[in-house]
């Protein structure tokens, strides 16, 4: 009540709520993060507000717990670790501030989502280099923040990518704005000066978007940020490539990366591909066994010059690349089309999540690596599931190559019905157990979300150390989504 | 020029290290991208040839005096101009006259290297940079029946230089060039103990009064004898006679060329024809004396000004002295005339070939320096897969000897002319 | 606290008796600086010599140092090839740490695309062992005989192959970080034991404290080891290398171009880089004049260059820029070449034939992406270069706008002769990541014995540096600690969010004891 009061004299009355049915949508996700509820959710509608209610959070010592996505949420990072929280719920803050075709960069708010911002830019003639099949509600901003992997791995020149300048309200109720968009002068001055907010580093000496990416909320909150866009081709092709073994087909997407072709670039196993493709049920189960065991879907495009001149020349090399490894790239494979397959990976999924449709529910077990290592992990991840008992054949598993092709997303997806508790329990065996065994085998789990906050930490005290004296500096009375990660 | 002369070099030192590296376009691996083996060895930026250059400023303008250190950083440096070419393919700046004037002044302050002195003294002495004695000088032609040329004119002055009248194991090599000259019908004489030191040891370790003391005396002797060529063997002599002399003295009118030049123009006109089949791989070790810093010297009296308001330049314009010129060609086409020789180049030749390691006094004042130095050429020398590294300068043969002999390496040491000698029946 | 004899034995100790010096010759070989530091020529000796200088030989020792630095109150510094005025003590009582002897390269992944290595590896060294995989690596301005590492985890760096390539800070990976307490962490997937391909977490990236725009200059303890995103490489494994010193070549190879390429006005060429960068044909691209000018770049004295332009040869138009195309196929290069043909047609851009002639092509394209031309720009014109405080890194639009403000300021203080004026537009830029930003940095060749003309730069500097606050350009990547660059944190903070203060509380949390030189960073908060 007395939260409630405080706040909406901040927010205004109706952007505030304490009623049971909304604490209880917040109070737990689809993760294993155990259900706890928060004293309310408030839903701020500008930065002033938000910097506003963190210092109100430092006064009166109360946990933070910023949210931007619309449900269902995954990782239980937005799940309050302690009682007696408050949930800051960024949805309102919804608006695309600029689209900038020339400088190919949009601003916008945290509550933006994919649903909203894919079609924006389109209209402009860009695309966003997007995750893969976020949900339309999923916040754009949020899945940045999240370091969430992109499908266009060329056009990653950073892991920060496409993410560029934030503003945010740090945990000690500090606005701050970083890279170019610090100063000097207002973004209004900026802007008359041509300037775009589109240089991402700094300012000075510090990178303060990265201290603040990866945090799960732990640092600040952010109130804005500059995003890069990609120019939207003219032309597409599409190729799907079917291998039974993935080394052949990481080497060929090695020399993709080498050669500087393609856009979107990506591997999927049979049984995630089935996960994404199937329309249903029961067209899934057909599927899995239908596909190869590994799909590599990869699209070149012709932009605004001499597009068709572009593809013409980037097929030619990809195809003599292919011969070389012995792979065979198609356009269409067991009736999957890869060019449609492409188009509905350019869009946020205006279906239920995929991950969600065969069984109702999705554990992920992720981490990064490279390409090159990537085939020892599956073998661990393979074996820890048979020592299991676990169904191999219900083993999603995406790679995702990043950051120009110098690393990849390696990610296994658990599919089981959380109604079923023998389910549930041989999934959360397998997710602690599997997630030991790729730990101890060099699998770098750079967003440790829940459990694996611990186990992560306990291997790199040196990080735990730093990360802690961050903290001290960006939230010192830790109030900013406490009991995440090493804090 | 005194050392103040350069001080706006010494101002316009950027500190950017190129002295430390070989011309940076001609970097070809991480190991051997290094040019000086003074920095090389002893990391200190004082040992680079910028180092020095601000060692120098400081002791200028007074901010230091002369330090324990400082002597000795001044002459654990070969002198080799590693620096110098580096430095000048980007810039206008003469490091390596600093370096020299630095040594100049030293000695001047009675700053001065112990062992150095010591061989100073011998010099004074006995005419010699080898601690022998001047009536031995003539030894190493007995038997030879070559014409004396304190005696007799000649057209050609053959100089034998210090370490080849003194150095008994080196002795083949300097007969075998007089006797390559005469297989070619042409007429020599030598000084036997009447030659004289050429004086460019003495003047590289900062004694420059020795260099125009024997410039002058060597010239005297030359004139008299009406000689219309000097050729050298050593690379060291070849500096003196081509490069210092007309700097510090006038032209000597006449022409000199080192060994390898003459054998090369020899080879070309038939005059001499290596025929025996000598298989066997080899490199090149470019002495400094003779390629870097044997290009020959212009005069050149100017002033400097300033055009475009703030870009420096020299009135007349100065013949810059940066590597391009030095004698490169001559010894890899005697050595490419030899049939059966394979000649394979090490990564760092010509203009920025790294030192041997014997120069500016420091194989007689820091042998485990000159020995470093060497092992670093030798493996450089091995990656090529040669089984000899070929030479043209005496310091530069003694010095690998010594080297492979300390550590039993198996890489063979020839001296060009002993390699086509053998193939010349 | 003074630095002492007890002091001296126990660090002699650590690296032994031949790797530290604290003898006056040697200490003023690490107090004189080369263009920085703008004061006067007496100032090239910047006001602090070092107590001692030390070259340790590994992670352990370097760690025993500052370990011995916090415990006796001595602040150090580390700095590989000492290049600039922010390298030098900034106080009394620093200690100096000359990287050169950590040396090695431990790993070059092709696959991955990614190097790893020691503090003392110059970009030329990089290049040219990458080269012979396939790779490349951005030759930074400051010239490829400076510190990859230092670049990398350190300072700056961007130059022509920017386009490409990207940043320097941009490309860093895995880092191994001696704290400034002196305890050992590595930043990234190798304190997971996950190898070196990355540099991001676990959770928040703690390389956005090892470094932001600019490194932290030794301000912040000292890095060790890294890794660094190599890039690929169409030509051969080896560039073959052509003449004698100075006048080296390399032949533009076949699928490659080179031109430079004027344009009416800096709008249109503005408009050309945005479209070669959509494009993502340029391998390489910066603007022709800068420092001095590409027609010094091919001589090799400032004789000849002044005798060939008087024989009105070596002319680059004042707005210019220079590209290099690379392709991997004949199909990519015919692409390539028409794509530029119609984005020149469609700017008014136009091919210059000075670029066109094959000595100039040839030595100039050697310029473009293997030696940077920074060496023998900067400081041979006149002894000197700086920058007049015209700094940006934002959109190419904001780029051109600080293009424009900068000709009317090189103008006149060519006009009062203070500046080297060949006619050209000395300022630097590149693109950067397909244009999706841009930097210049307008530097002008001064004498450097000339009080006049140095003074003048100094002059120069604060009109620039106002008129860049005024306009405005994003110039705070440019300020470092208290300012021997050039512009001192103080000054641009508070116009920016005062970011220092955070840079101030993160040096006090990290370095409790103030063992690291905060000269070129921050000084901890009281």
């Amino acid at each position: 009540m007395l939260h409630k009061d405080a706040l909406e004299k901040i927010v205004g009355a109706g952007n505030v709520w304490d009623d049971a049915a909304t604490i209880e949508e917040y109070s737990s996700d689809l993760s294993f993060a155990p259900r706890v509820r928060a004293d309310c959710v408030v839903k701020p509608g500008r930065a002033g507000e938000v910097q506003e209610i963190v210092k109100w959070a430092n006064e009166t010592a109360t946990p933070l717990v910023p949210v931007s996505s619309g449900p269902p949420h995954f990782r239980g990072d937005t799940v309050p670790s302690t009682g007696g929280a408050v949930v800051v719920d960024l949805s309102r803050m919804n608006e695309i501030m600029r689209v900038d075709r020339r400088n190919r960069v949009c601003m916008i708010e945290p509550g933006v989502t994919f649903g909203q911002l894919v079609p924006r830019l389109a209209e402009e003639g860009m695309r966003l280099n997007m995750p893969l099949l976020p949900r339309g509600s999923k916040s754009v901003i949020g899945s940045m923040l999240e370091r969430e992997p992109v499908i266009m791995p060329l056009s990653q020149w950073d892991v920060i990518d496409p993410l560029i300048c934030i503003e945010v309200v740090f945990g000690t109720g500090d606005l701050f704005r970083t890279g170019s968009a610090a100063g000097p002068g207002t973004l209004e001055d900026q802007w008359r000066a041509k300037q775009a907010q589109v240089t991402q580093m700094g300012p000075g000496q510090t990178d303060f978007a990265r201290v603040v990416q990866g945090a799960q909320g732990t640092m600040g909150i952010v109130t804005w940020a500059t995003v890069r866009c990609d120019v939207a081709p003219r032309m597409r092709e599409a190729f799907l490539v079917g291998a039974d073994n993935l080394d052949k087909i990481t080497d060929f997407i090695y020399r993709l990366m080498w050669l500087k072709l393609g856009d979107e670039c990506l591997v999927l196993n049979n049984v995630s591909a089935a996960a994404v493709l199937a329309q249903n049920r029961e067209g899934y189960s057909g599927m899995v066994s239908g596909l190869p065991r590994w799909l590599l879907l990869f699209c070149l495009s012709g932009i605004e010059y001499f597009p068709e001149e572009r593809l013409a020349y980037q097929e030619k090399s990809m195809m003599e690349a292919a011969k070389h490894f012995g792979l065979e790239p198609v356009k269409a494979l067991t009736g999957v089309s890869a060019y449609e397959l492409s188009g509905t990976l350019g869009k946020p999924s205006d279906r239920q999540s995929w991950k969600l449709r065969q069984r109702g529910a999705c554990e992920d077990i992720f981490f990064l690596t490279t390409l090159d290592k990537t085939e020892g992990f599956v073998k661990v991840m393979l074996d820890t599931a048979g020592r299991s008992g676990y169904s191999l054949s219900d083993i999603g598993i995406y790679v995702q190559p990043m950051v120009q092709g110098t690393s990849c997303h390696c990610e296994f997806n658990l599919f089981y019905d959380r109604t079923n508790a023998g389910e549930v329990k041989k999934v959360r065996d397998l997710y602690r157990r599997a997630s030991d065994a790729l730990i101890d085998s060099g699998a770098f789990f750079s967003r440790p979300y829940g459990d694996w906050a611990e186990r992560v930490y306990r291997r790199d005290g040196g990080s735990t150390a730093a990360l802690k004296k961050v903290k001290g500096i960006f939230d010192p009375n830790d109030i900013m989504n406490p009991g995440k990660l090493c804090f | 020029m005194a050392l103040r002369d350069y001080e706006k070099d010494m101002q316009r030192c950027p500190r950017c290290s190129e002295c430390k590296w070989v011309p940076l376009a001609k970097i070809k691996s991480w190991r051997f991208a290094q040019v000086c083996p003074s920095i090389g060895r002893y990391n200190f930026h004082s040992y680079s040839g910028g180092g020095r250059l601000i060692m120098g400023m400081s002791v200028l303008t007074g901010r230091i005096d002369y330090t324990d250190d400082y002597v000795d950083i001044l002459y654990r440096c070969q002198m080799c101009g590693g620096c110098d070419i580096s430095c000048k393919c980007n810039k206008d700046m003469e490091p390596l006259a600093i370096a020299q004037e630095l040594r100049i002044k030293a000695v001047e302050d009675g700053q001065v290297s112990p062992v150095h002195m010591l061989l100073i003294d011998g010099l004074k002495k006995e005419d010699n940079m080898m601690q022998g004695k001047k009536a031995d000088r003539g030894k190493w032609a007995e038997g030879l029946d070559v014409k004396d040329i304190t005696q007799d004119r000649a057209d050609i002055y053959f100089h034998a230089g210090c370490r080849y009248s003194f150095d008994e194991e080196l002795w083949p090599d300097v007969r075998g060039a007089v006797n390559l000259l005469r297989k070619a019908g042409l007429e020599v004489g030598i000084g036997g103990k009447e030659e004289n030191c050429c004086g460019c040891r003495a003047y590289e370790m900062g004694y420059k009064g020795e260099l125009t003391k024997y410039a002058e005396s060597n010239f005297d002797m030359l004139k008299a004898a009406g000689a219309k060529q000097i050729v050298t063997a050593c690379a060291e002599c070849y500096y003196g006679f081509k490069v210092l002399y007309p700097r510090f003295l006038k032209d000597l009118g006449i022409e000199v060329l080192h060994i390898t030049e003459y054998l090369a123009r020899l080879v070309q006109e038939g005059k001499l024809a290596p025929t025996k089949n000598t298989p066997l791989r080899v490199t090149y070790h470019d002495p400094c004396h003779l390629g870097r810093l044997g290009e020959p010297y212009v005069p050149w009296d100017g002033v400097e000004k300033k055009v475009f308001q703030q870009m420096y330049i020299y009135e007349p314009p100065k013949p810059w002295r940066k590597g391009t010129n030095g004698v490169y060609e001559a010894p890899r086409d005697v050595i490419r005339s030899i049939p059966g020789v394979e000649l394979v180049e090490m990564e760092r030749i010509k203009e920025y070939a790294w030192c041997c390691g014997a120069g500016g006094g420091v194989i007689d004042g820091y042998a485990d320096f000159a020995q470093w130095t060497a092992m670093e050429r030798m493996e450089e020398a091995k990656t090529t897969g040669a089984e000899a590294i070929v030479t043209a300068c005496p310091w530069c043969k003694r010095n690998f000897t010594d080297a492979i002999a300390e550590s039993g390496e198996k890489l063979k040491v020839f001296d060009v002319v002993e390699l086509i000698e053998q193939a010349i029946r | 606290m003074a630095f002492s004899r007890d002091a001296y034995r126990e660090l002699e100790d650590i690296v032994g008796p031949e790797n530290i010096s604290a003898d006056l010759a040697v200490l003023d070989t690490y107090t004189f600086t080369g263009t920085y530091g703008l004061k006067s020529i007496d100032a090239r000796y910047q006001a602090f010599r070092p107590e001692a200088v030390i070259l340790p030989g590994g992670t352990k020792e370097v760690q025993a140092v500052i370990k011995l630095c916090n415990r006796r109150g001595i602040m150090s510094k580390a700095s590989s090839t000492f290049f600039g005025a922010h390298n030098t003590a900034g106080s009394e009582g620093v200690v100096l740490l000359d990287m050169r002897r950590m040396n090695r390269i431990l790993d070059i992944d092709e696959k991955n695309m990614f190097i790893l290595l020691e503090p003392y590896v110059s970009f030329a060294q990089v290049q040219a062992e990458a080269m012979k995989r396939g790779l490349n690596c951005n030759i930074i301005g400051a010239g490829s005989q400076t510190s990859f590492f230092a670049s990398y985890t350190s300072m700056d760096g961007n130059n022509s192959q920017a386009i490409s390539q990207g940043y320097s800070g941009r490309n860093l990976l895995g880092v191994e970080w001696v704290l400034p307490t002196g305890e050992v962490m590595r930043v990234g997937a190798p304190g997971s034991s996950a190898g070196w391909f990355s540099g991001d977490g676990p959770g928040p990236s703690l390389r956005g404290i090892v470094r932001g725009y600019k490194g932290a200059c030794g301000g912040l303890g000292v890095f060790t080891k890294c890794a660094g995103h190599l890039h690929p490489w169409p030509g051969g494994s080896e560039m073959e290398i052509i003449g004698i010193s100075p006048n080296y070549e390399a032949a533009v190879p076949p699928l490659f171009e080179y031109h430079i390429i004027e344009f009416p006005d800096w709008d249109r060429c503005a408009d050309a880089i945005y479209k070669i960068g959509e494009a993502k044909i340029a391998y390489a691209l910066h603007k022709a004049g800068g420092p001095g000018s590409h027609g010094a770049i091919v001589t090799g004295s400032n004789d000849e260059y002044w005798a060939k332009r008087q024989a009105g040869e070596l002319v680059i138009p004042r707005i210019s820029i220079c590209v290099v195309l690379a392709a991997n196929s004949p199909g990519e290069h015919e692409y390539q070449v028409k794509v530029l043909d119609r984005i020149l047609e469609d700017t008014g851009g136009k091919i210059c034939p000075v670029g066109e002639e094959r000595t100039f092509k040839n030595r100039d394209y050697l310029h473009m992406i293997k030696t940077c031309f920074t060496p023998r720009v900067a400081f041979r014109l006149g002894g000197s270069f700086h920058v007049d405080g015209i700094v940006g890194t934002e959109s190419m639009d904001n780029i051109a706008v600080a293009l424009k403000v900068d000709d009317v300021l090189r103008d006149k203080y060519a006009e009062k002769g203070l500046i080297m004026d060949d006619g050209t537009s000395n300022a630097w830029g590149a693109p950067m990541e397909d244009t999706h930003y841009a930097l210049a940095e307008c530097g002008h060749p001064i004498s450097s014995t000339d009080e006049t003309s140095i003074k003048g730069m100094r002059q120069m500097m604060e009109e620039g540096h106002a008129l860049a606050i005024k306009t405005p350009i994003s110039l705070s990547w440019r300020a470092l600690g208290t300012g021997s660059y050039g512009i001192s944190t103080a000054e641009i903070a508070p116009l920016c969010f005062d970011y220092d203060k955070w840079m101030r509380k993160i040096k006090k949390a990290f370095d409790p004891n103030t063992a690291s030189d905060p000269s070129t960073y921050a000084f901890p908060e009281e």
